[in-house]
């Protein structure tokens, strides 16, 4: 790659360099020109020659400029490209759409319903999501669990409109989501991505990203939930602890657990933790889960997870497979009707159950 | 990707990438070295480099010797009306500007050459010694600050050596022959035309001064926005998830104003030298040609010479002008060149021993004595961790997060060397042996999976380069991604963009699960492997890693215990300790940490 580059530049180089001479040469040969016909004017008596030093001159001003305008020229010339690039950017469609007459809704109350949503990410290509549908009552706790790349993430995804459906409906409360004004339907969740993006600044100036000028209470509070409060306390500068770019100076628990703190102090109505707790300790994962439940009885809670431990306990879980919903239910239910259920409980359960009598 | 730019003053502010540095020139500490060891890798190419000074001074005195045969045509020619003459000389006045513009390209196509082959080796061992450094280094120094070494200092270097150098070069030598010639055609006139040097020197060094600040605002303010686009771009998804695309605009929109301010400030001032320059120079001018005039007139000097002093008071001051900025050119070139040699003079603080062992296996013994460990020095993280483990045991390492147990896994693979202690693998320390036969020999899956872009068929060979597609497509059957490979648009051939974001961190995982499966390792590491897994898949894998295991030793790292239930010890950490070890089944009864931790798992379960 090296070698190439170095090629590249080598061509490129050359043929800038080469104008330089080039100029010099034609500017040059034009002064010789220009001396010759005013000596035979000079000869003829016709001319002064004070005017051939006028003239010598004048091509030394034209030969200043012609460089200068060559350089121009060149980085003119580049600059399309760059420009060109810049373009492809600007044009780019907006796909996802504020709707054009937002209707006036009243607050959020966290009703979710898929109604046969189809999904791919490349718009004519395999479905990763095929016709979904279920009902998400206002404060229930909805259990997604799968195989690896079943879909699960995207389907959640959906919800804050992150993508839009190819077709099918998802309605909040009973209303479409394309309906609601992006920032109002955002606003009222609370999501938890699978990487914990923070961003460079003080850990405090990360959870006012979820709440601006959240107060000291409230980040305490949504800090505690997360279980982050007891590592936040190790610093000595608490809140104000600065984190590095790309957040390196943390862990990765460290990370999710502020992540979620950051959904947490928003104070959603639907809250999504799509696979957030993979670096995060059984302690800790359960007194997320226990705090979740107290300190949010009415929001809408999604729990993404490989772990049937993590959604044992949810009001409904939905087992994709292939992109499809298998089956849902609760964990009994699903324990007698679902046969892939079955199997993932007897791979993560059955043994410990035994152990643990 | 390099710019070249002749256009001198705009390269005092050229941006240098996210952490620009701090002046408009940023002086080199120590010149000389710098020269020393760049010249060092332009040594190689001596031929290519006398030539081209050979064809600089040629040019140089061609072009000298324009004015002078002008001064001559016309003075002994053109006056007395002798038309063959002049005919005669103004060929031969033909013949040295074509002459000098070939060696004017010559001169040029050859430095470029030299200055890409340069900065070709440069580069390339830059990179050599960015793979040899330990991960410490790589902790210490920001990415960012890595990559604008990589590319920007080596580019302005570049420019500095394919341009600057023999721009300094012809001009200083330009100025000189100038002036000889100057001095021996009329040494009145030469004093003339160098009177108005110093004026020149001093607007230009107060203009200068007066700017520097406002280039430092200016780059800073650019290093600055490189890092809000940067992280803005990174947490795309945060950002639209939150709803804070206004209050980034808002922010963005703020920095990027900064930016047009102190930009403007610093190009206006610096604007102001082209014109001023260019004014006192026509001044110059001025004063030859009246006292040319004058002299004449007086019978000390005549048209001709008046002639000969116009051409070449042009030849004089455009190096002139251009020296300072080559300078500055040429300053920062040298400071992004130590810095570039910053980088590899950095000593790798884990090396090997003069005379390391190579391994062509490991048995797998495994033993830490008395192990301490920060990564700073004034934090510890690991308090003497003592444990030995057998050949072919499988040894699990539980705890809270951040408790240690990758630190301890990293110590193993001498990714950082511990602060005292002893590590010894096969009952020899670890120090002594190749590091290159330890990564290779203990093969590692991690929670974060790095993915080249490239093929999956890449991919997973990059665990044996030398294995063939059926072992590869074998290995992958073994880590159960051989499933979903196949429904991929080109199965084993699909190309995975950087970092891998088109898989899923579980398909990720299989990857490098696969990875290590034909890397055939003699220790293995699994640290979190199968957490971002679903379990039924897990067990298909936990099938292959058994078979994997079997009879080799094994370090396990999992939140979920009860992956590690079955192994032959069990490590508790906690704050950097060993607090307990034993079996599964003998810590459960010990009602202890791990006991605890076990039953944590179970209240989420006890809603049942």
């Amino acid at each position: 790659m090296n070698d190439f580059l170095m090629e590249r530049n080598l061509s490129a180089e050359q043929v800038i360099l080469s104008l330089m001479p080039i100029i010099l040469f034609v500017v040059n040969i034009g002064m010789v020109a220009g001396i010759w016909m005013g000596a035979i004017k000079v000869n003829a008596g016709s001319l002064q020659i004070g005017v051939i030093l006028a003239f010598i001159n004048y091509l030394n001003i034209m030969m200043n400029g012609l460089m200068s305008s060559s350089n121009v020229l060149m980085q003119i010339t580049r600059s399309f490209t760059s420009a060109d690039r810049i373009g492809q950017v600007l044009d780019t469609n907006i796909d996802i759409t504020e709707p054009a007459n937002p209707a006036s809704l009243p607050e959020i109350r966290g009703e979710v319903e898929f109604k046969d949503v189809n999904f791919s990410y490349s718009k004519n290509g395999e479905y990763v999501l095929k016709n979904i549908s279920f009902t998400a009552k206002s404060g229930e706790k909805i259990g997604i669990i799968g195989s690896t790349g079943c879909g699960k993430s995207t389907l959640v995804k959906l919800i804050p409109r992150l993508y839009d459906a190819d077709s099918g409906e998802i309605l909040i409360d009973g209303v479409n989501i394309k309906e609601y004004p992006l920032e109002n339907l955002r606003k009222a969740i609370g999501f938890v991505p699978q990487n914990a993006t923070l961003f460079s600044g003080s850990i405090e100036d990360n959870l006012f990203f979820g709440k601006e000028q959240a107060t000291n209470e409230e980040m305490e509070h949504a800090a505690q939930s997360a279980s982050a409060l007891e590592f936040i306390d190790r610093f000595e500068d608490t809140f104000a602890h600065e984190i590095k770019q790309g957040a390196t100076n943390l862990s990765g628990g460290q990370k999710q657990r502020l992540s979620m703190a950051r959904a947490f102090i928003r104070e959603p109505k639907i809250l999504i933790l799509d696979d957030s707790t993979s670096a995060i300790d059984a302690i800790s994962e359960s007194a997320v889960q226990q705090a979740i439940k107290r300190n949010h009885p009415e929001t809408t809670v999604f729990i993404v997870s490989a772990k049937i431990s993590s959604l044992i306990d949810a009001d409904q879980i939905l087992v994709i497979d292939d992109g499809m919903v298998a089956a849902k239910g609760t964990h009994q239910d699903l324990l007698v009707a679902s046969s892939i259920y079955r199997d993932i409980f007897a791979t993560q359960n059955g043994k410990e159950e035994v152990s643990y009598e | 990707m390099s710019k070249t730019s002749m256009q001198a003053p705009n390269v005092i502010g050229r941006a240098r990438g996210p952490r620009g540095f701090g002046g408009p020139v940023v002086k080199a500490k120590d010149k000389k070295q710098t020269m020393k060891r760049i010249w060092r890798y332009m040594e190689k190419q001596k031929a290519a480099l006398i030539a081209t000074i050979i064809f600089v001074i040629i040019s140089t005195l061609l072009g000298l010797l324009g004015p002078y045969l002008i001064g001559l045509i016309i003075d002994q020619y053109i006056l007395p009306k002798d038309m063959a003459g002049t005919f005669k000389f103004l060929i031969v006045l033909a013949v040295v500007y074509t002459a000098s513009s070939v060696f004017t390209w010559l001169q040029t196509y050859l430095m470029v050459r030299v200055s890409l082959q340069t900065i070709r080796n440069i580069r390339q061992d830059l990179f050599t010694k960015l793979q040899t450094l330990s991960i410490k280094f790589f902790d210490k120094h920001p990415h960012g600050d890595l990559m604008s070494r990589v590319t920007n200092d080596i580019d302005s270097l570049n420019n500095a050596l394919s341009q600057s150098v023999i721009q300094l070069f012809s001009s200083i030598l330009m100025v000189a022959g100038v002036t000889i010639a100057m001095f021996s055609l009329n040494w009145v006139l030469a004093i003339v035309t160098l009177l108005i040097i110093p004026v020149m020197v001093y607007t230009t060094k107060q203009i200068i001064t007066y700017s520097s600040s406002n280039f430092i605002k200016r780059q800073r303010d650019l290093g600055e926005l490189n890092g809000f686009i940067e992280e803005s771009i990174s947490g795309n998804e945060v950002i639209s998830l939150f709803g804070k695309e206004e209050k980034m605009f808002n922010e963005f929109s703020v920095v990027n104003e900064r930016l047009r301010s102190s930009s403007i400030a610093a190009d206006t001032v610096s604007g102001f030298l082209g014109p001023i320059n260019n004014f006192i120079n026509n001044l110059g001018l001025g004063l030859v040609i009246g006292a040319g005039a004058f002299m004449t007139l007086q019978g000390s000097a005549s048209v001709g010479i008046i002639a000969a002093f116009v051409a070449y008071s042009r030849q004089f001051f455009r190096p002139i002008n251009q020296l300072s900025s080559l300078l500055n050119m040429f300053q920062s070139a040298l400071a992004g060149a130590e810095r570039v040699f910053e980088i590899m003079d950095e000593t790798p603080d884990i090396v090997d021993q003069v005379n390391a062992k190579d391994i062509d296996s490991l048995k797998g013994n495994v033993e830490f004595t008395n192990v301490y460990f920060g990564y700073d020095d004034h934090k510890t993280i690991l308090k003497n961790i003592n444990f030995q483990i057998r050949a072919g045991e499988k040894v699990a390492l539980v705890g809270p997060t951040g408790s240690g147990k990758t630190t301890i896994i990293n110590l193993l693979l001498r990714f950082y060397d511990s602060n005292s202690g002893e590590i010894r693998i096969d009952g020899t320390s670890i120090k002594e042996y190749k590091i290159s036969a330890i990564r290779k020999k203990v093969g590692i899956v991690l929670q974060d999976t790095f993915i080249f872009s490239g093929t999956i068929m890449e991919n997973i060979r990059y665990g044996r380069l030398e294995a063939s597609d059926e072992e590869v497509i074998a290995a992958a059957k073994m880590a159960s991604a051989h499933g979903y490979i196949k429904h991929l648009p080109n199965q084993y051939q699909t190309v995975i963009t950087s970092s891998g974001s088109n898989l899923s961190q579980g398909q990720r995982q299989l990857i490098a699960i696969a990875r290590i499966i034909l890397a055939d390792s003699d220790i293995l590491i699994l640290d979190e492997a199968t957490s971002s897994i679903d379990t039924r898949t897990e067990i298909e894998i936990q099938k292959g890693l058994n078979r994997l295991t079997e009879g080799r030793t094994s370090f396990v790292i999992a939140h979920r215990l009860k992956t590690i239930e079955n192994a032959n010890r069990i490590l508790v950490i906690d704050q950097g300790e060993i607090i307990e070890s034993g079996t599964h089944l003998e810590l459960l009864s010990k009602n202890g940490f791990y006991n605890q931790l076990y039953r944590s798992q179970f209240t989420l379960n006890e809603v049942r």
